[in-house]
């Protein structure tokens, strides 16, 4: 794939931070007008999917220093079991701080645009590095430890969503948050419960906009929009000119030198605070401007269909943050990608080749754009504004990105997954955690790293959905713990019929709504 | 008597102790034995060395300042508004200006060097191209005088467009638009229903407004210089030139020896120089902002009348004094004073250092000069003189002496007069907390009390304090608190006890020190006026003098050695016969350096 030259943004996200001390910015909001529309504890939830295919075990996603997992001395051994019972052994998860984690991770040579810089992996570049002590990256959480197919649910709580059993559904965590009596607790200021971004649902950014403000659109103040609208045509023709200077168009035949270019491109990236500063001072949901610009997610194997879809990312983000401050909504899920950039079919010839490196590759890029333009930008955009409590956005939310990736396509047990943010406080982060159980091979026939079994999935979800404020009587069916359907979770021993199918042991089975270990 | 340690205690005395917990450390460079070679630079080693290829030092691109601002709009505007219009302009961006971001100087004041650029910059940059243009759409009449005729015929004309883009480009820029610019200009008038308006925000935003872009004239017209470093064009040369002599934009005549590069020539040059020079609306910049920068006066404190002795003391003046008044008093008596001995005596900085002259425009500056008011005229009979013996040069301005607070200061005036007229450079210690075992009384003078504290054998403080610092601050014990002479120092009761604010004893005041700094300044003084002389005739000040002089016009910082072929030629300006500050001046834009530039 192909990368814009340095943009104002991408200034800031890759080396502005370590150019200048960029000011933060002060709280753009009328405290008193937010707190009027949000209740508090006001906390956001922002589910991400990533792409169907296999990202693996290989050495794009997990940082260098811990791809060969357990004999690194920066690990640190915790016991989070020691009941004994089958297999008789403790369980020992290994975790480390992230940042020092660091390291110059190898990663394409095309495309690779970080390359050499200090990053957790090629896939999470060093756009994220200004958030890594928000960040938890897991490794040894299983969705289940059985084939599952197509389980696209896999990112959003219902682990049965998938080609296989479309049936048999759970909501969404998302859903079945925006229906709780207990979230929402004036559902008339919202518009909209839980918005989908994705190229299926809300495909573009005119749909976003329409599906988040046009509620407040009676309220406007055209005025004021105007004149929002005018400042920021005029900030675009400032950003224009200086742009000019900088690619020595002014019909000089001499250029300026590199430091007074380096200083320059320094302002360029400020004005985009400023601009950021005009246009998202929100008193309220009617403040916000609508971008009037007809883009959409989508791709094809046109180079700037992916450039659209990475600017569409990128204003619907803005809506969306600012759809979080103005009261809009407090519940996202975000879907996308650029494998429609593959010439050919990406489902067959890239998505079911995990283990062919060539594909891989193909589809560890689509995993680095979708890390960089849609989970790195919430990120960023969630951090630069502030709640009503003058805290950032990013504080009151968690961004979760899970996909049905583990060692192979459609094997769901130690997957890697990341999480951003504490929920106000109700994770720890800044963790890389590695929860396999590296004691214990369960029931397995094949003593592989990747099938120890590590934690359910189930349990991160029940975690979540308790830090979102639900208590877990809410969400629990059956009497079994845990949210979403876990009776595939099994603790018998499989048949040798059972091709595919792996056992956890009972003592993870039956704490999977308490807390998680090391992170709670 | 009591224990330092519970003195210190009492917070009612905080602002006591920030004030003189100063101490600095390792003097011995500038006190050594005299075969070691001092670390500050001293004359010999600003002489200039002929094989010196005369590169300028490195400097970034420099933004305006705030001051520059403020000038450049006003002269941008004073041609097309009325003198009621321009100051309710300058009236509505002056809360404006002063809410930029404060520059913060690397070294002695001179908060020109800090280039630092931020959000809260362009976010006023800005509000202020906005607030202009709303000051000039409240009135067709604004928008008209400055487009010009054809706006009332035609403002839509493309023409008249163009025609406006060319003649407010041309200062805006501070060059000639080129076809592009004019074009892109152009597109954003044609874009928008203020076309004026937004073309006045977006070339006073522009990165040719903002900064001093300088790329230098073509490669194959430089024939003298190499490598990185770039000749200035007529233009730049221009901008150079105005924004060291005026502090703004060239005028028309400026622009025009650019055009016809003439000031390309030493000729031409010279001749731009002398006329600048010789304009009085806008000399004063340049002598003020001088001023203002070397000396800090930004710096100016307001007086503390909520510590009760200082009540006491400010209740003794005849006059009503406003604070805030009486701090802007104090630092236009020093713009004054070098309005009046820069331009007007034509001085020398030996002038500047010793002269008698004091310049009270206001009642309470004359009480604290013990004189008549200035009435604002230079003639010989209008000039005020302070009482014999009491005053010497800018040393002794009473804007340099005021500290409004319970102390003088001793340390601090001392620490100043090194870094500002010696271009010393001292070094805080690591451990900068109380001594232990200091004894103090409550009776004790300032003197005393700084030997107290800074002069115990053995601390990390004594070197400097005995040998540089203390020796210095202590020649102005004669003035006290508010710039006022005195024979006796009023010692008042602590401020916690019940006695606040009344006096508990006076004592003879003791401003006699001696003072061996080799290369600078040595021997025994009696007061400020000794001190103040000996710098007017040492050559290690007037050669820091003339450094001060070229790091304000490169707006760079710089060792006196640095550069030294220029600091060279400054200094014999400055202080051969018939030599002046004035001379000095004329001379930076002639050295190499002044229109070169280097950014690697």
């Amino acid at each position: 794939m192909k990368y814009n030259q340095i943009t104002r943004r991408h200034f800031l996200q890759g080396i502005g931070g370590s150019l200048m001390a960029l000011p933060i910015l002060p709280s753009l909001l009328s405290r008193e007008a937010l707190a009027q529309s949000l209740q508090s504890p006001t906390k956001f939830l922002v589910l991400m999917n990533g792409s169907h295919g296999g990202t693996g075990e290989n050495s794009d996603w997990y940082p260098s220093p811990v791809l060969n997992n357990l004999s690194s001395p920066l690990l640190t051994q915790t016991e989070i079991f020691s009941l004994g019972g089958e297999n008789s052994t403790n369980h020992i998860v290994h975790h480390a701080f992230l940042r020092n984690l660091l390291s110059s991770h190898p990663g394409h040579e095309a495309g690779d645009v970080d390359r050499g810089q200090q990053r957790l992996s090629y896939i999470l570049g060093s756009f994220l590095n200004p958030h890594l002590d928000k960040i938890n990256f897991f490794r040894g959480i299983d969705g289940g430890m059985s084939y599952y197919g197509h389980s696209g649910g896999i990112s959003w709580g219902n682990i049965w969503d998938r080609d296989e059993n479309p049936l048999l559904r759970w909501p969404k965590m998302t859903d079945f948050l925006a229906n709780s009596p207990n979230f929402y607790k004036n559902k008339n200021v919202i518009s909209v419960p839980s918005v989908e971004l994705s190229p299926f649902n809300l495909a573009s950014v005119d749909k976003i906009y329409a599906a988040l403000f046009d509620k407040y659109s009676a309220t406007a103040s055209p005025t004021e929009l105007a004149k929002k609208e005018r400042t920021k045509l005029l900030i675009d023709r400032v950003h224009e000119d200086y742009n000019r200077l900088l690619k020595g168009s002014f019909g000089l035949s001499r250029q300026i030198s590199s430091e007074d270019k380096l200083k320059l491109e320094q302002h360029v990236a400020l004005l985009d605070d400023v601009q950021n500063k005009y246009l998202n001072f929100i008193n309220s949901c009617s403040d916000v401007l609508n971008p009037k610009v007809r883009l959409n997610f989508r791709t094809d194997t046109t180079a700037q269909s992916v450039l659209n879809a990475e600017k569409a990312w990128d204003i619907s983000t803005d809506l969306l943050v600012s759809a979080f401050q103005c009261g809009a909504t407090q519940l996202a899920t975000l879907s996308g990608g650029i494998g429609g950039n593959y010439p050919g079919s990406y489902h067959q010839e890239v998505a079911h080749n995990g283990g062919n490196r060539d594909k891989e590759v193909v589809h560890n890029t689509n995993f680095r754009w979708m890390a960089q333009h849609m989970l790195g930008n919430v990120v960023k955009k969630l951090s630069e504004r502030n709640a009503a409590d003058g805290q950032s956005l990013m504080d009151h939310s968690l961004v979760v990105w899970t996909h049905e990736c583990g060692y192979k396509t459609h094997q769901l047990n130690s997957l890697g997954l990341v999480t951003v943010g504490s929920l106000g406080g109700y994770f720890k982060t800044g963790l890389y955690i590695d929860y396999r159980d590296h004691n214990n091979f369960g029931f397995m026939r094949n003593p592989e790293d990747y099938r120890r079994p590590g934690i359910p999935i189930q349990r991160l979800w029940a975690n979540i959905m308790q830090g979102m404020g639900i208590q877990r009587a809410e969400f629990e069916r059956g009497g079994r713990p845990g949210y979403g359907d876990t009776t595939k979770n099994s603790y018998t021993k499989p048949s040798t019929a059972q091709k595919f199918h792996y056992a956890f042991p009972k003592r993870i089975i039956n704490s999977l709504s308490d807390k998680m270990p090391i992170i709670t | 008597m009591r224990r330092l340690k519970s003195f210190f205690s009492k917070a009612a005395l905080c602002c006591l102790i920030l004030v003189f917990l100063v101490c600095y450390q390792n003097c011995s460079q500038f006190v050594s034995d005299s075969d070691e070679i001092s670390s500050v630079s001293s004359l010999s080693s600003v002489k200039c060395d002929p094989t010196d290829p005369r590169n300028p030092q490195k400097t970034e691109l420099k933004r305006l300042n705030a001051n520059e601002l403020r000038n450049t709009i006003e002269d941008l505007f004073k041609t097309s508004l009325t003198t009621t219009d321009l100051d309710s302009l300058l009236a509505r961006l002056d809360p404006l200006i002063a809410a930029l971001p404060k520059d913060n100087g690397l070294h002695h004041g001179m908060n020109l060097t800090d280039q630092s650029v931020t959000v809260d910059h362009l976010d006023y940059y800005l509000k202020i191209s906005q607030s202009i243009t709303d000051f000039l759409s409240a009135s067709e009449g604004r928008i008209g005088a400055l487009v010009g005729s054809c706006y009332a015929i035609n403002k839509e004309d493309i023409n008249c467009k163009t025609q406006f883009l060319k003649k407010f480009g041309l200062k805006a820029l501070r060059r000639p638009p080129s076809e592009e610019d004019i074009t892109f200009y152009l597109q954003l008038m044609n874009d928008s229903s203020k076309a004026y308006v937004d073309a006045v925000i977006a070339l006073l935003n522009s990165p040719f407004f903002i900064y001093h872009i300088e790329t230098g004239l073509e490669k194959t017209k430089m024939s003298t210089v190499q490598g990185d470093v770039v000749l200035l064009d007529p233009y730049e040369r221009a901008s150079k030139l105005s924004y060291f002599i005026q502090q703004t934009l060239p005028d028309d005549e400026l622009f025009k020896s650019a055009e016809s590069g003439e000031i390309m020539t030493d000729l031409g040059l010279k001749k731009e120089i002398k006329r600048l020079l010789g304009k009085t609306e806008t000399r004063k910049r340049l002598s003020q902002f001088f001023a203002n920068q070397w000396l800090d006066l930004d710096e100016t404190p307001l007086a503390r009348t909520d510590i009760p002795s200082i009540k006491t003391l400010f209740d003794e003046f005849n006059t009503s004094v406003d604070l805030v008044k009486n701090r802007n008093n104090l630092i236009q008596e020093v713009y004054d004073y070098f309005d009046y001995i820069i331009w007007e005596q034509k001085g020398s900085y030996k002038d500047l250092m010793t002269s008698d002259l004091v310049f009270p425009r206001t009642a309470d500056l004359a009480e604290i000069y013990n004189t008549p008011i200035w009435n604002g005229k230079t003639d010989l009979l209008s000039l005020v003189r302070a009482p014999a013996t009491e005053r010497a040069g800018v040393l002794t301005r009473a804007q340099n002496l005021f500290t409004g607070e319970r102390s003088t200061r001793s340390i601090i005036r001392g620490v100043r007069t090194f870094e500002r007229y010696l271009c010393g450079d001292l070094t805080l210690p690591d451990d900068n907390s109380n001594p232990e075992g200091v004894v103090i009384h409550d009776d004790m003078s300032e003197r005393e009390y700084v030997i107290a504290i800074t002069e115990i054998p053995g601390t990390s403080c004594v070197s400097c304090h005995s040998s540089v610092i203390n020796p210095i601050g202590f020649t102005f014990e004669s003035f006290d608190q508010f710039g006022r002479f005195r024979a006796d120092e009023k010692i008042f009761h602590p401020e916690e006890s019940a006695q606040k604010g009344t006096l508990l004893t006076s004592k003879p005041v003791n401003s006699k020190t001696k003072i061996d700094l080799p290369n600078m300044i040595s021997g025994e003084m009696n007061s400020a006026i000794d001190l103040a002389q000996n710098l007017a005739s040492s050559s290690h000040s007037n050669a820091c003098f003339s450094s001060h002089l070229w790091n304000f016009a490169l707006k760079n910082y710089a060792t006196m050695d640095a550069n030294g072929c220029a600091v060279a030629s400054i200094y014999t300006a400055l202080t051969q016969q018939e030599g002046s500050i004035l001379k000095a001046i004329e001379q930076i834009p002639l050295e190499p350096e002044f229109f070169r530039r280097t950014s690697k």
